[in-house]
């Protein structure tokens, strides 16, 4: 990814824009969650103190938001959308299917790194469900109109290009 | 250039063809437009390229910009054929446009004598009929166009094509009124809260603008958690101009200097699309500085939501911008008294704000000639779920469900009946078939035991359990409750605790009591709105469906089919006729059986993926009742 900040580049940026203001707390997190694919101890504690608060307040923060993750997410994130349109056109079997193509219990990540999967509250594809959201490179996909095998060809997929190119295709 | 009331008019008038020719019904020689659904749900089923860059290739390839100009418009509404073109003049539809053959088809049909492209139009599920012409589809015949007009229809970059609509008259009209005025005009318009609740727009304005307190904030409320609803999205997605200008309206109407749009992280089409457009307004003096030369200031920021529904209220949104955790906060004070940062603030529904620039621009009895006296307006629905046709759809208010379902929706698919419709999401109730004649209308919806809510219609059928349904939303609400008060972060749980059991067949006659009474004391005790909600979808199942519950409890047996612990598949021994397809495709090898002979599932083995009953080429997969045997 081309000039890609720092934790520390981005609060100044942001605090530079706004002032010192909690308002910038958000709009930081989510910065840095897409920078770093989580929210690093240090980032939060340098957040902090540039606003001179409790590091305590950015971690109720923190952990309060399902988009921010405190652990380092997979290479490539999968977010099975779980609309209320989508549950009632199977997104439960989707879920299980992709869990067992990546070997999974639950949500989470792949021993190895790679893959991340999770749910994902209502992308507002109601009608062409059930979806899911590829994240790869900062870059979204969405699958619409998905069936357990063809959520399982696209993993495969993904998993060969791994194989043959590197996470960056 | 900064533009004046003067300019307005100028480019209106030098625009203004390039819309009117996308509005004609008749086919005509001469330039063709293609317009191109740029809609989230498009993109998510179209092929490798976005359908907009398909024709913009070959066009540019060919050399083709003189005769045909592709614009990328917001959502074109009937998703589920998507992805969607049309052309003009004449509104001709083309369906499910995926790749570059198509596309050139289309630009070949497009420029003869013959329009149409075999296979790319729409057909009716009932008549089988097939229509070329937008305007002549059901789904579209049975709609209002009011918020959606421009959506679809414009191009969402292009400040210049929405002031061509009539875009930013409504705001010039606002200015050279008192924010007094702004005020009553909204107020006699009698346009209520489009996010659900249904509070009258003008009221809140006028609380605000007596308020003391400096500066004063408004926000709009993008923050459509709703699972199910998804019109925000694309009205923010199509006209981002026209929430700005609604938006900026308010401003000036409470004496507001700065104004917030909070959208979720989960769109970030319609975030860049709505940075995109503050940009442009900003440049051409349409926000910012002097609006429109007065001396108005307004200021707007596009703030992402980071994923809680919870922060769709309002005082947990307020939270959310301030830095903290989106936990709502006892009312009174309203934020119209103390909102963000302490100062009076108002926050509005993406949806009012879009009627309020066209309330403003064509006046408050123009808008009252749609909708009911106490409901007035139209409203924007998202339908989903079992249903021949789905997408967004905008009918005037005191519209019977059934319109929506079976006129616009054309009804369930073959081979299934529709027993209820899910409406207003995790808030919201289930109201079966019998109830479809009541009117679309926030008092006949709240008696029913629904809610209008922020506008998601769903639509179910007799595969879907309603235990099940109701399982699934105090499984959301109960994930989403943000914790601080007790009924809705220990009730929630303890429903969903007996609910999980019910599914299970391992429910009791005293579990259902326990619920009913645990669901009345949520709703009742809950601190702010999600938890007096919640149990909507469990009450109204209740009063419905409690034969549903009953067969779980009793039986061990869902009626529907949809509860795993309770089924099993089975392959029925005379429709079997041993191609082996489903043992090739079950993920777990539970199917065993000899090319040409019978095949057998394990029921031990089996996860119940329901992949064999899908490929299965001759139906001999059925699901049967397992009678709670693990």
């Amino acid at each position: 990814m081309p000039d890609k900040l720092t934790y520390e580049e981005i609060v100044k940026k942001h605090i530079e824009r706004k002032g010192k203001t909690t308002e910038v707390i958000l709009p930081v997190l989510e910065e840095i969650q897409e920078t770093y694919g989580y929210l690093p101890r240090e980032a939060m504690e340098y957040l902090a103190e540039a606003l001179k608060i409790s590091p305590a307040v950015v971690y109720s923060t923190a952990t309060f938001y399902h988009f921010f993750s405190l652990e380092p997410k997979g290479d490539v994130i999968i977010r099975v959308c779980r609309g209320t349109a989508c549950h009632v056109m199977g997104s439960g079997i989707i879920m299980n299917e992709l869990m067992d193509e990546l070997g999974l219990q639950g949500e989470g990540t792949t021993p190895d790194g790679k893959f991340t999967l999770e749910s994902v509250g209502c992308i507002g594809c109601c009608s062409t469900g059930p979806n899911m959201v590829v994240v790869r490179n900062g870059k979204e996909e969405i699958f619409g109109y998905l069936t357990p095998q063809k959520a399982r060809e696209v993993v495969k997929k993904i998993k060969e290009q791994i194989q043959s190119q590197g996470v960056g295709v | 250039m900064r533009y004046t009331f003067e300019t307005l008019e100028k480019i209106r008038g030098e625009y203004r063809e390039r819309i009117e020719i996308r509005k004609k019904r008749t086919l005509e020689p001469g330039k063709k437009y293609i317009l191109t659904c740029g809609g989230t749900s498009c993109l998510s089923i179209g092929g490798e390229k976005p359908t907009y860059q398909l024709f913009k290739e070959i066009i540019e390839k060919e050399g083709l910009e003189d005769k045909i100009e592709v614009v990328n418009v917001g959502c074109m509404r009937m998703c589920s054929e998507g992805p969607l073109v049309a052309m003009y003049p004449g509104g001709v539809l083309y369906t499910k446009v995926k790749d570059e053959e198509t596309a050139k088809q289309i630009i070949d049909a497009a420029l003869s004598e013959n329009p149409y492209v075999e296979g790319h139009h729409y057909k009716d599920p009932l008549t089988g009929e097939i229509i070329h012409h937008m305007w002549e589809i059901p789904f579209f015949k049975y709609q209002e166009s009011v918020v959606l007009e421009r959506v679809g229809l414009i191009d969402p970059t292009s400040v210049e094509e929405y002031i061509a609509t009539g875009g930013y008259f409504g705001l010039a009209r606002a200015l050279k009124m008192s924010p007094d005025d702004v005020i009553q005009e909204v107020y006699n318009s009698g346009l209520r809260g489009r996010g659900g609740a249904g509070f009258p727009t003008g009221l809140k304005w006028k609380f605000a603008r007596q308020a003391q307190g400096e500066p004063k904030y408004v926000i709009a409320n993008g923050d459509e958690g709703d699972p199910g609803a998804y019109m925000n999205r694309a009205e923010m997605e199509g006209a981002p101009f026209a929430l700005i200008e609604g938006l900026t309206i308010a401003g000036y109407a409470i004496g507001a200097s700065k104004g917030y749009i909070y959208t979720r992280a989960e769109y970030p089409l319609a975030a860049h699309l709505l940075e995109h457009a503050i940009k442009v307004a900003k440049e051409k003096g349409l926000l910012g500085e002097n609006i429109l030369g007065t001396d108005f200031s307004f200021d707007i920021e596009v703030f992402k939501g980071a994923g809680a529904f919870v922060c769709g209220e309002e005082t947990a949104l307020i939270a959310s911008i301030e830095g903290k955790a989106g936990r709502p906060r006892p009312r009174p004070p309203f934020p119209a008294q103390k909102g963000l940062f302490g100062k009076p603030t108002i926050i509005n529904n993406v949806e009012t704000l879009m009627n309020v620039a066209l309330i403003m621009e064509k006046g408050a009895d123009w808008f009252r000639q749609f909708g009911t006296d106490r409901s007035p307006g139209t409203k924007v629905f998202a339908l989903a779920g079992s249903l021949n046709v789905s997408g967004l759809a905008e009918v005037s208010l005191g519209t019977p469900i059934k319109v929506l379902l079976e006129d616009i929706g054309r009804g369930a698919p073959e081979g299934h009946t529709l027993k209820a419709v899910q409406l207003g999401g995790p808030s919201g109730g289930c109201v079966p078939t019998e109830h479809f004649d009541a009117p679309i209308d926030y008092e006949s919806l709240g008696s029913l035991g629904a809610i209008m809510g922020s506008g998601g219609v769903i639509a179910l059928d007799e595969t879907s359990c309603m235990v099940d349904v109701a399982k699934f939303f105090i499984e959301f609400t109960k994930n989403e409750s943000c914790g601080q008060c007790t009924p809705c972060r220990d009730g929630l749980v303890e429903m969903y605790d007996i609910l999980d059991r019910i599914t299970q067949g391992k429910g009791t006659m005293e579990d259902l009591e326990k619920l009913e009474k645990m669901a009345v004391t949520v709703k009742n005790t809950s601190l702010c709105g999600l938890g007096q909600t919640a149990p909507g979808p469990v009450l109204s199942t209740l009063r419905y469906f409690k034969d549903e519950y009953i067969a779980h409890i009793e039986e061990k047996k869902c009626p529907a089919k949809a509860c795993l612990p309770l089924i099993e598949y089975y392959i029925v021994p005379e429709a079997c006729k041993g191609c082996t397809i489903c043992a090739k495709n079950c993920p777990v090898g539970a199917i065993s059986g000899e090319p040409g002979k019978l095949h057998v599932i394990d029921p031990e083995a089996c996860v119940k993926c329901g992949t064999c009953m899908a490929v299965c080429p001759f139906d001999a997969i059925i699901k049967i009742d397992a009678f709670g045997k693990e």
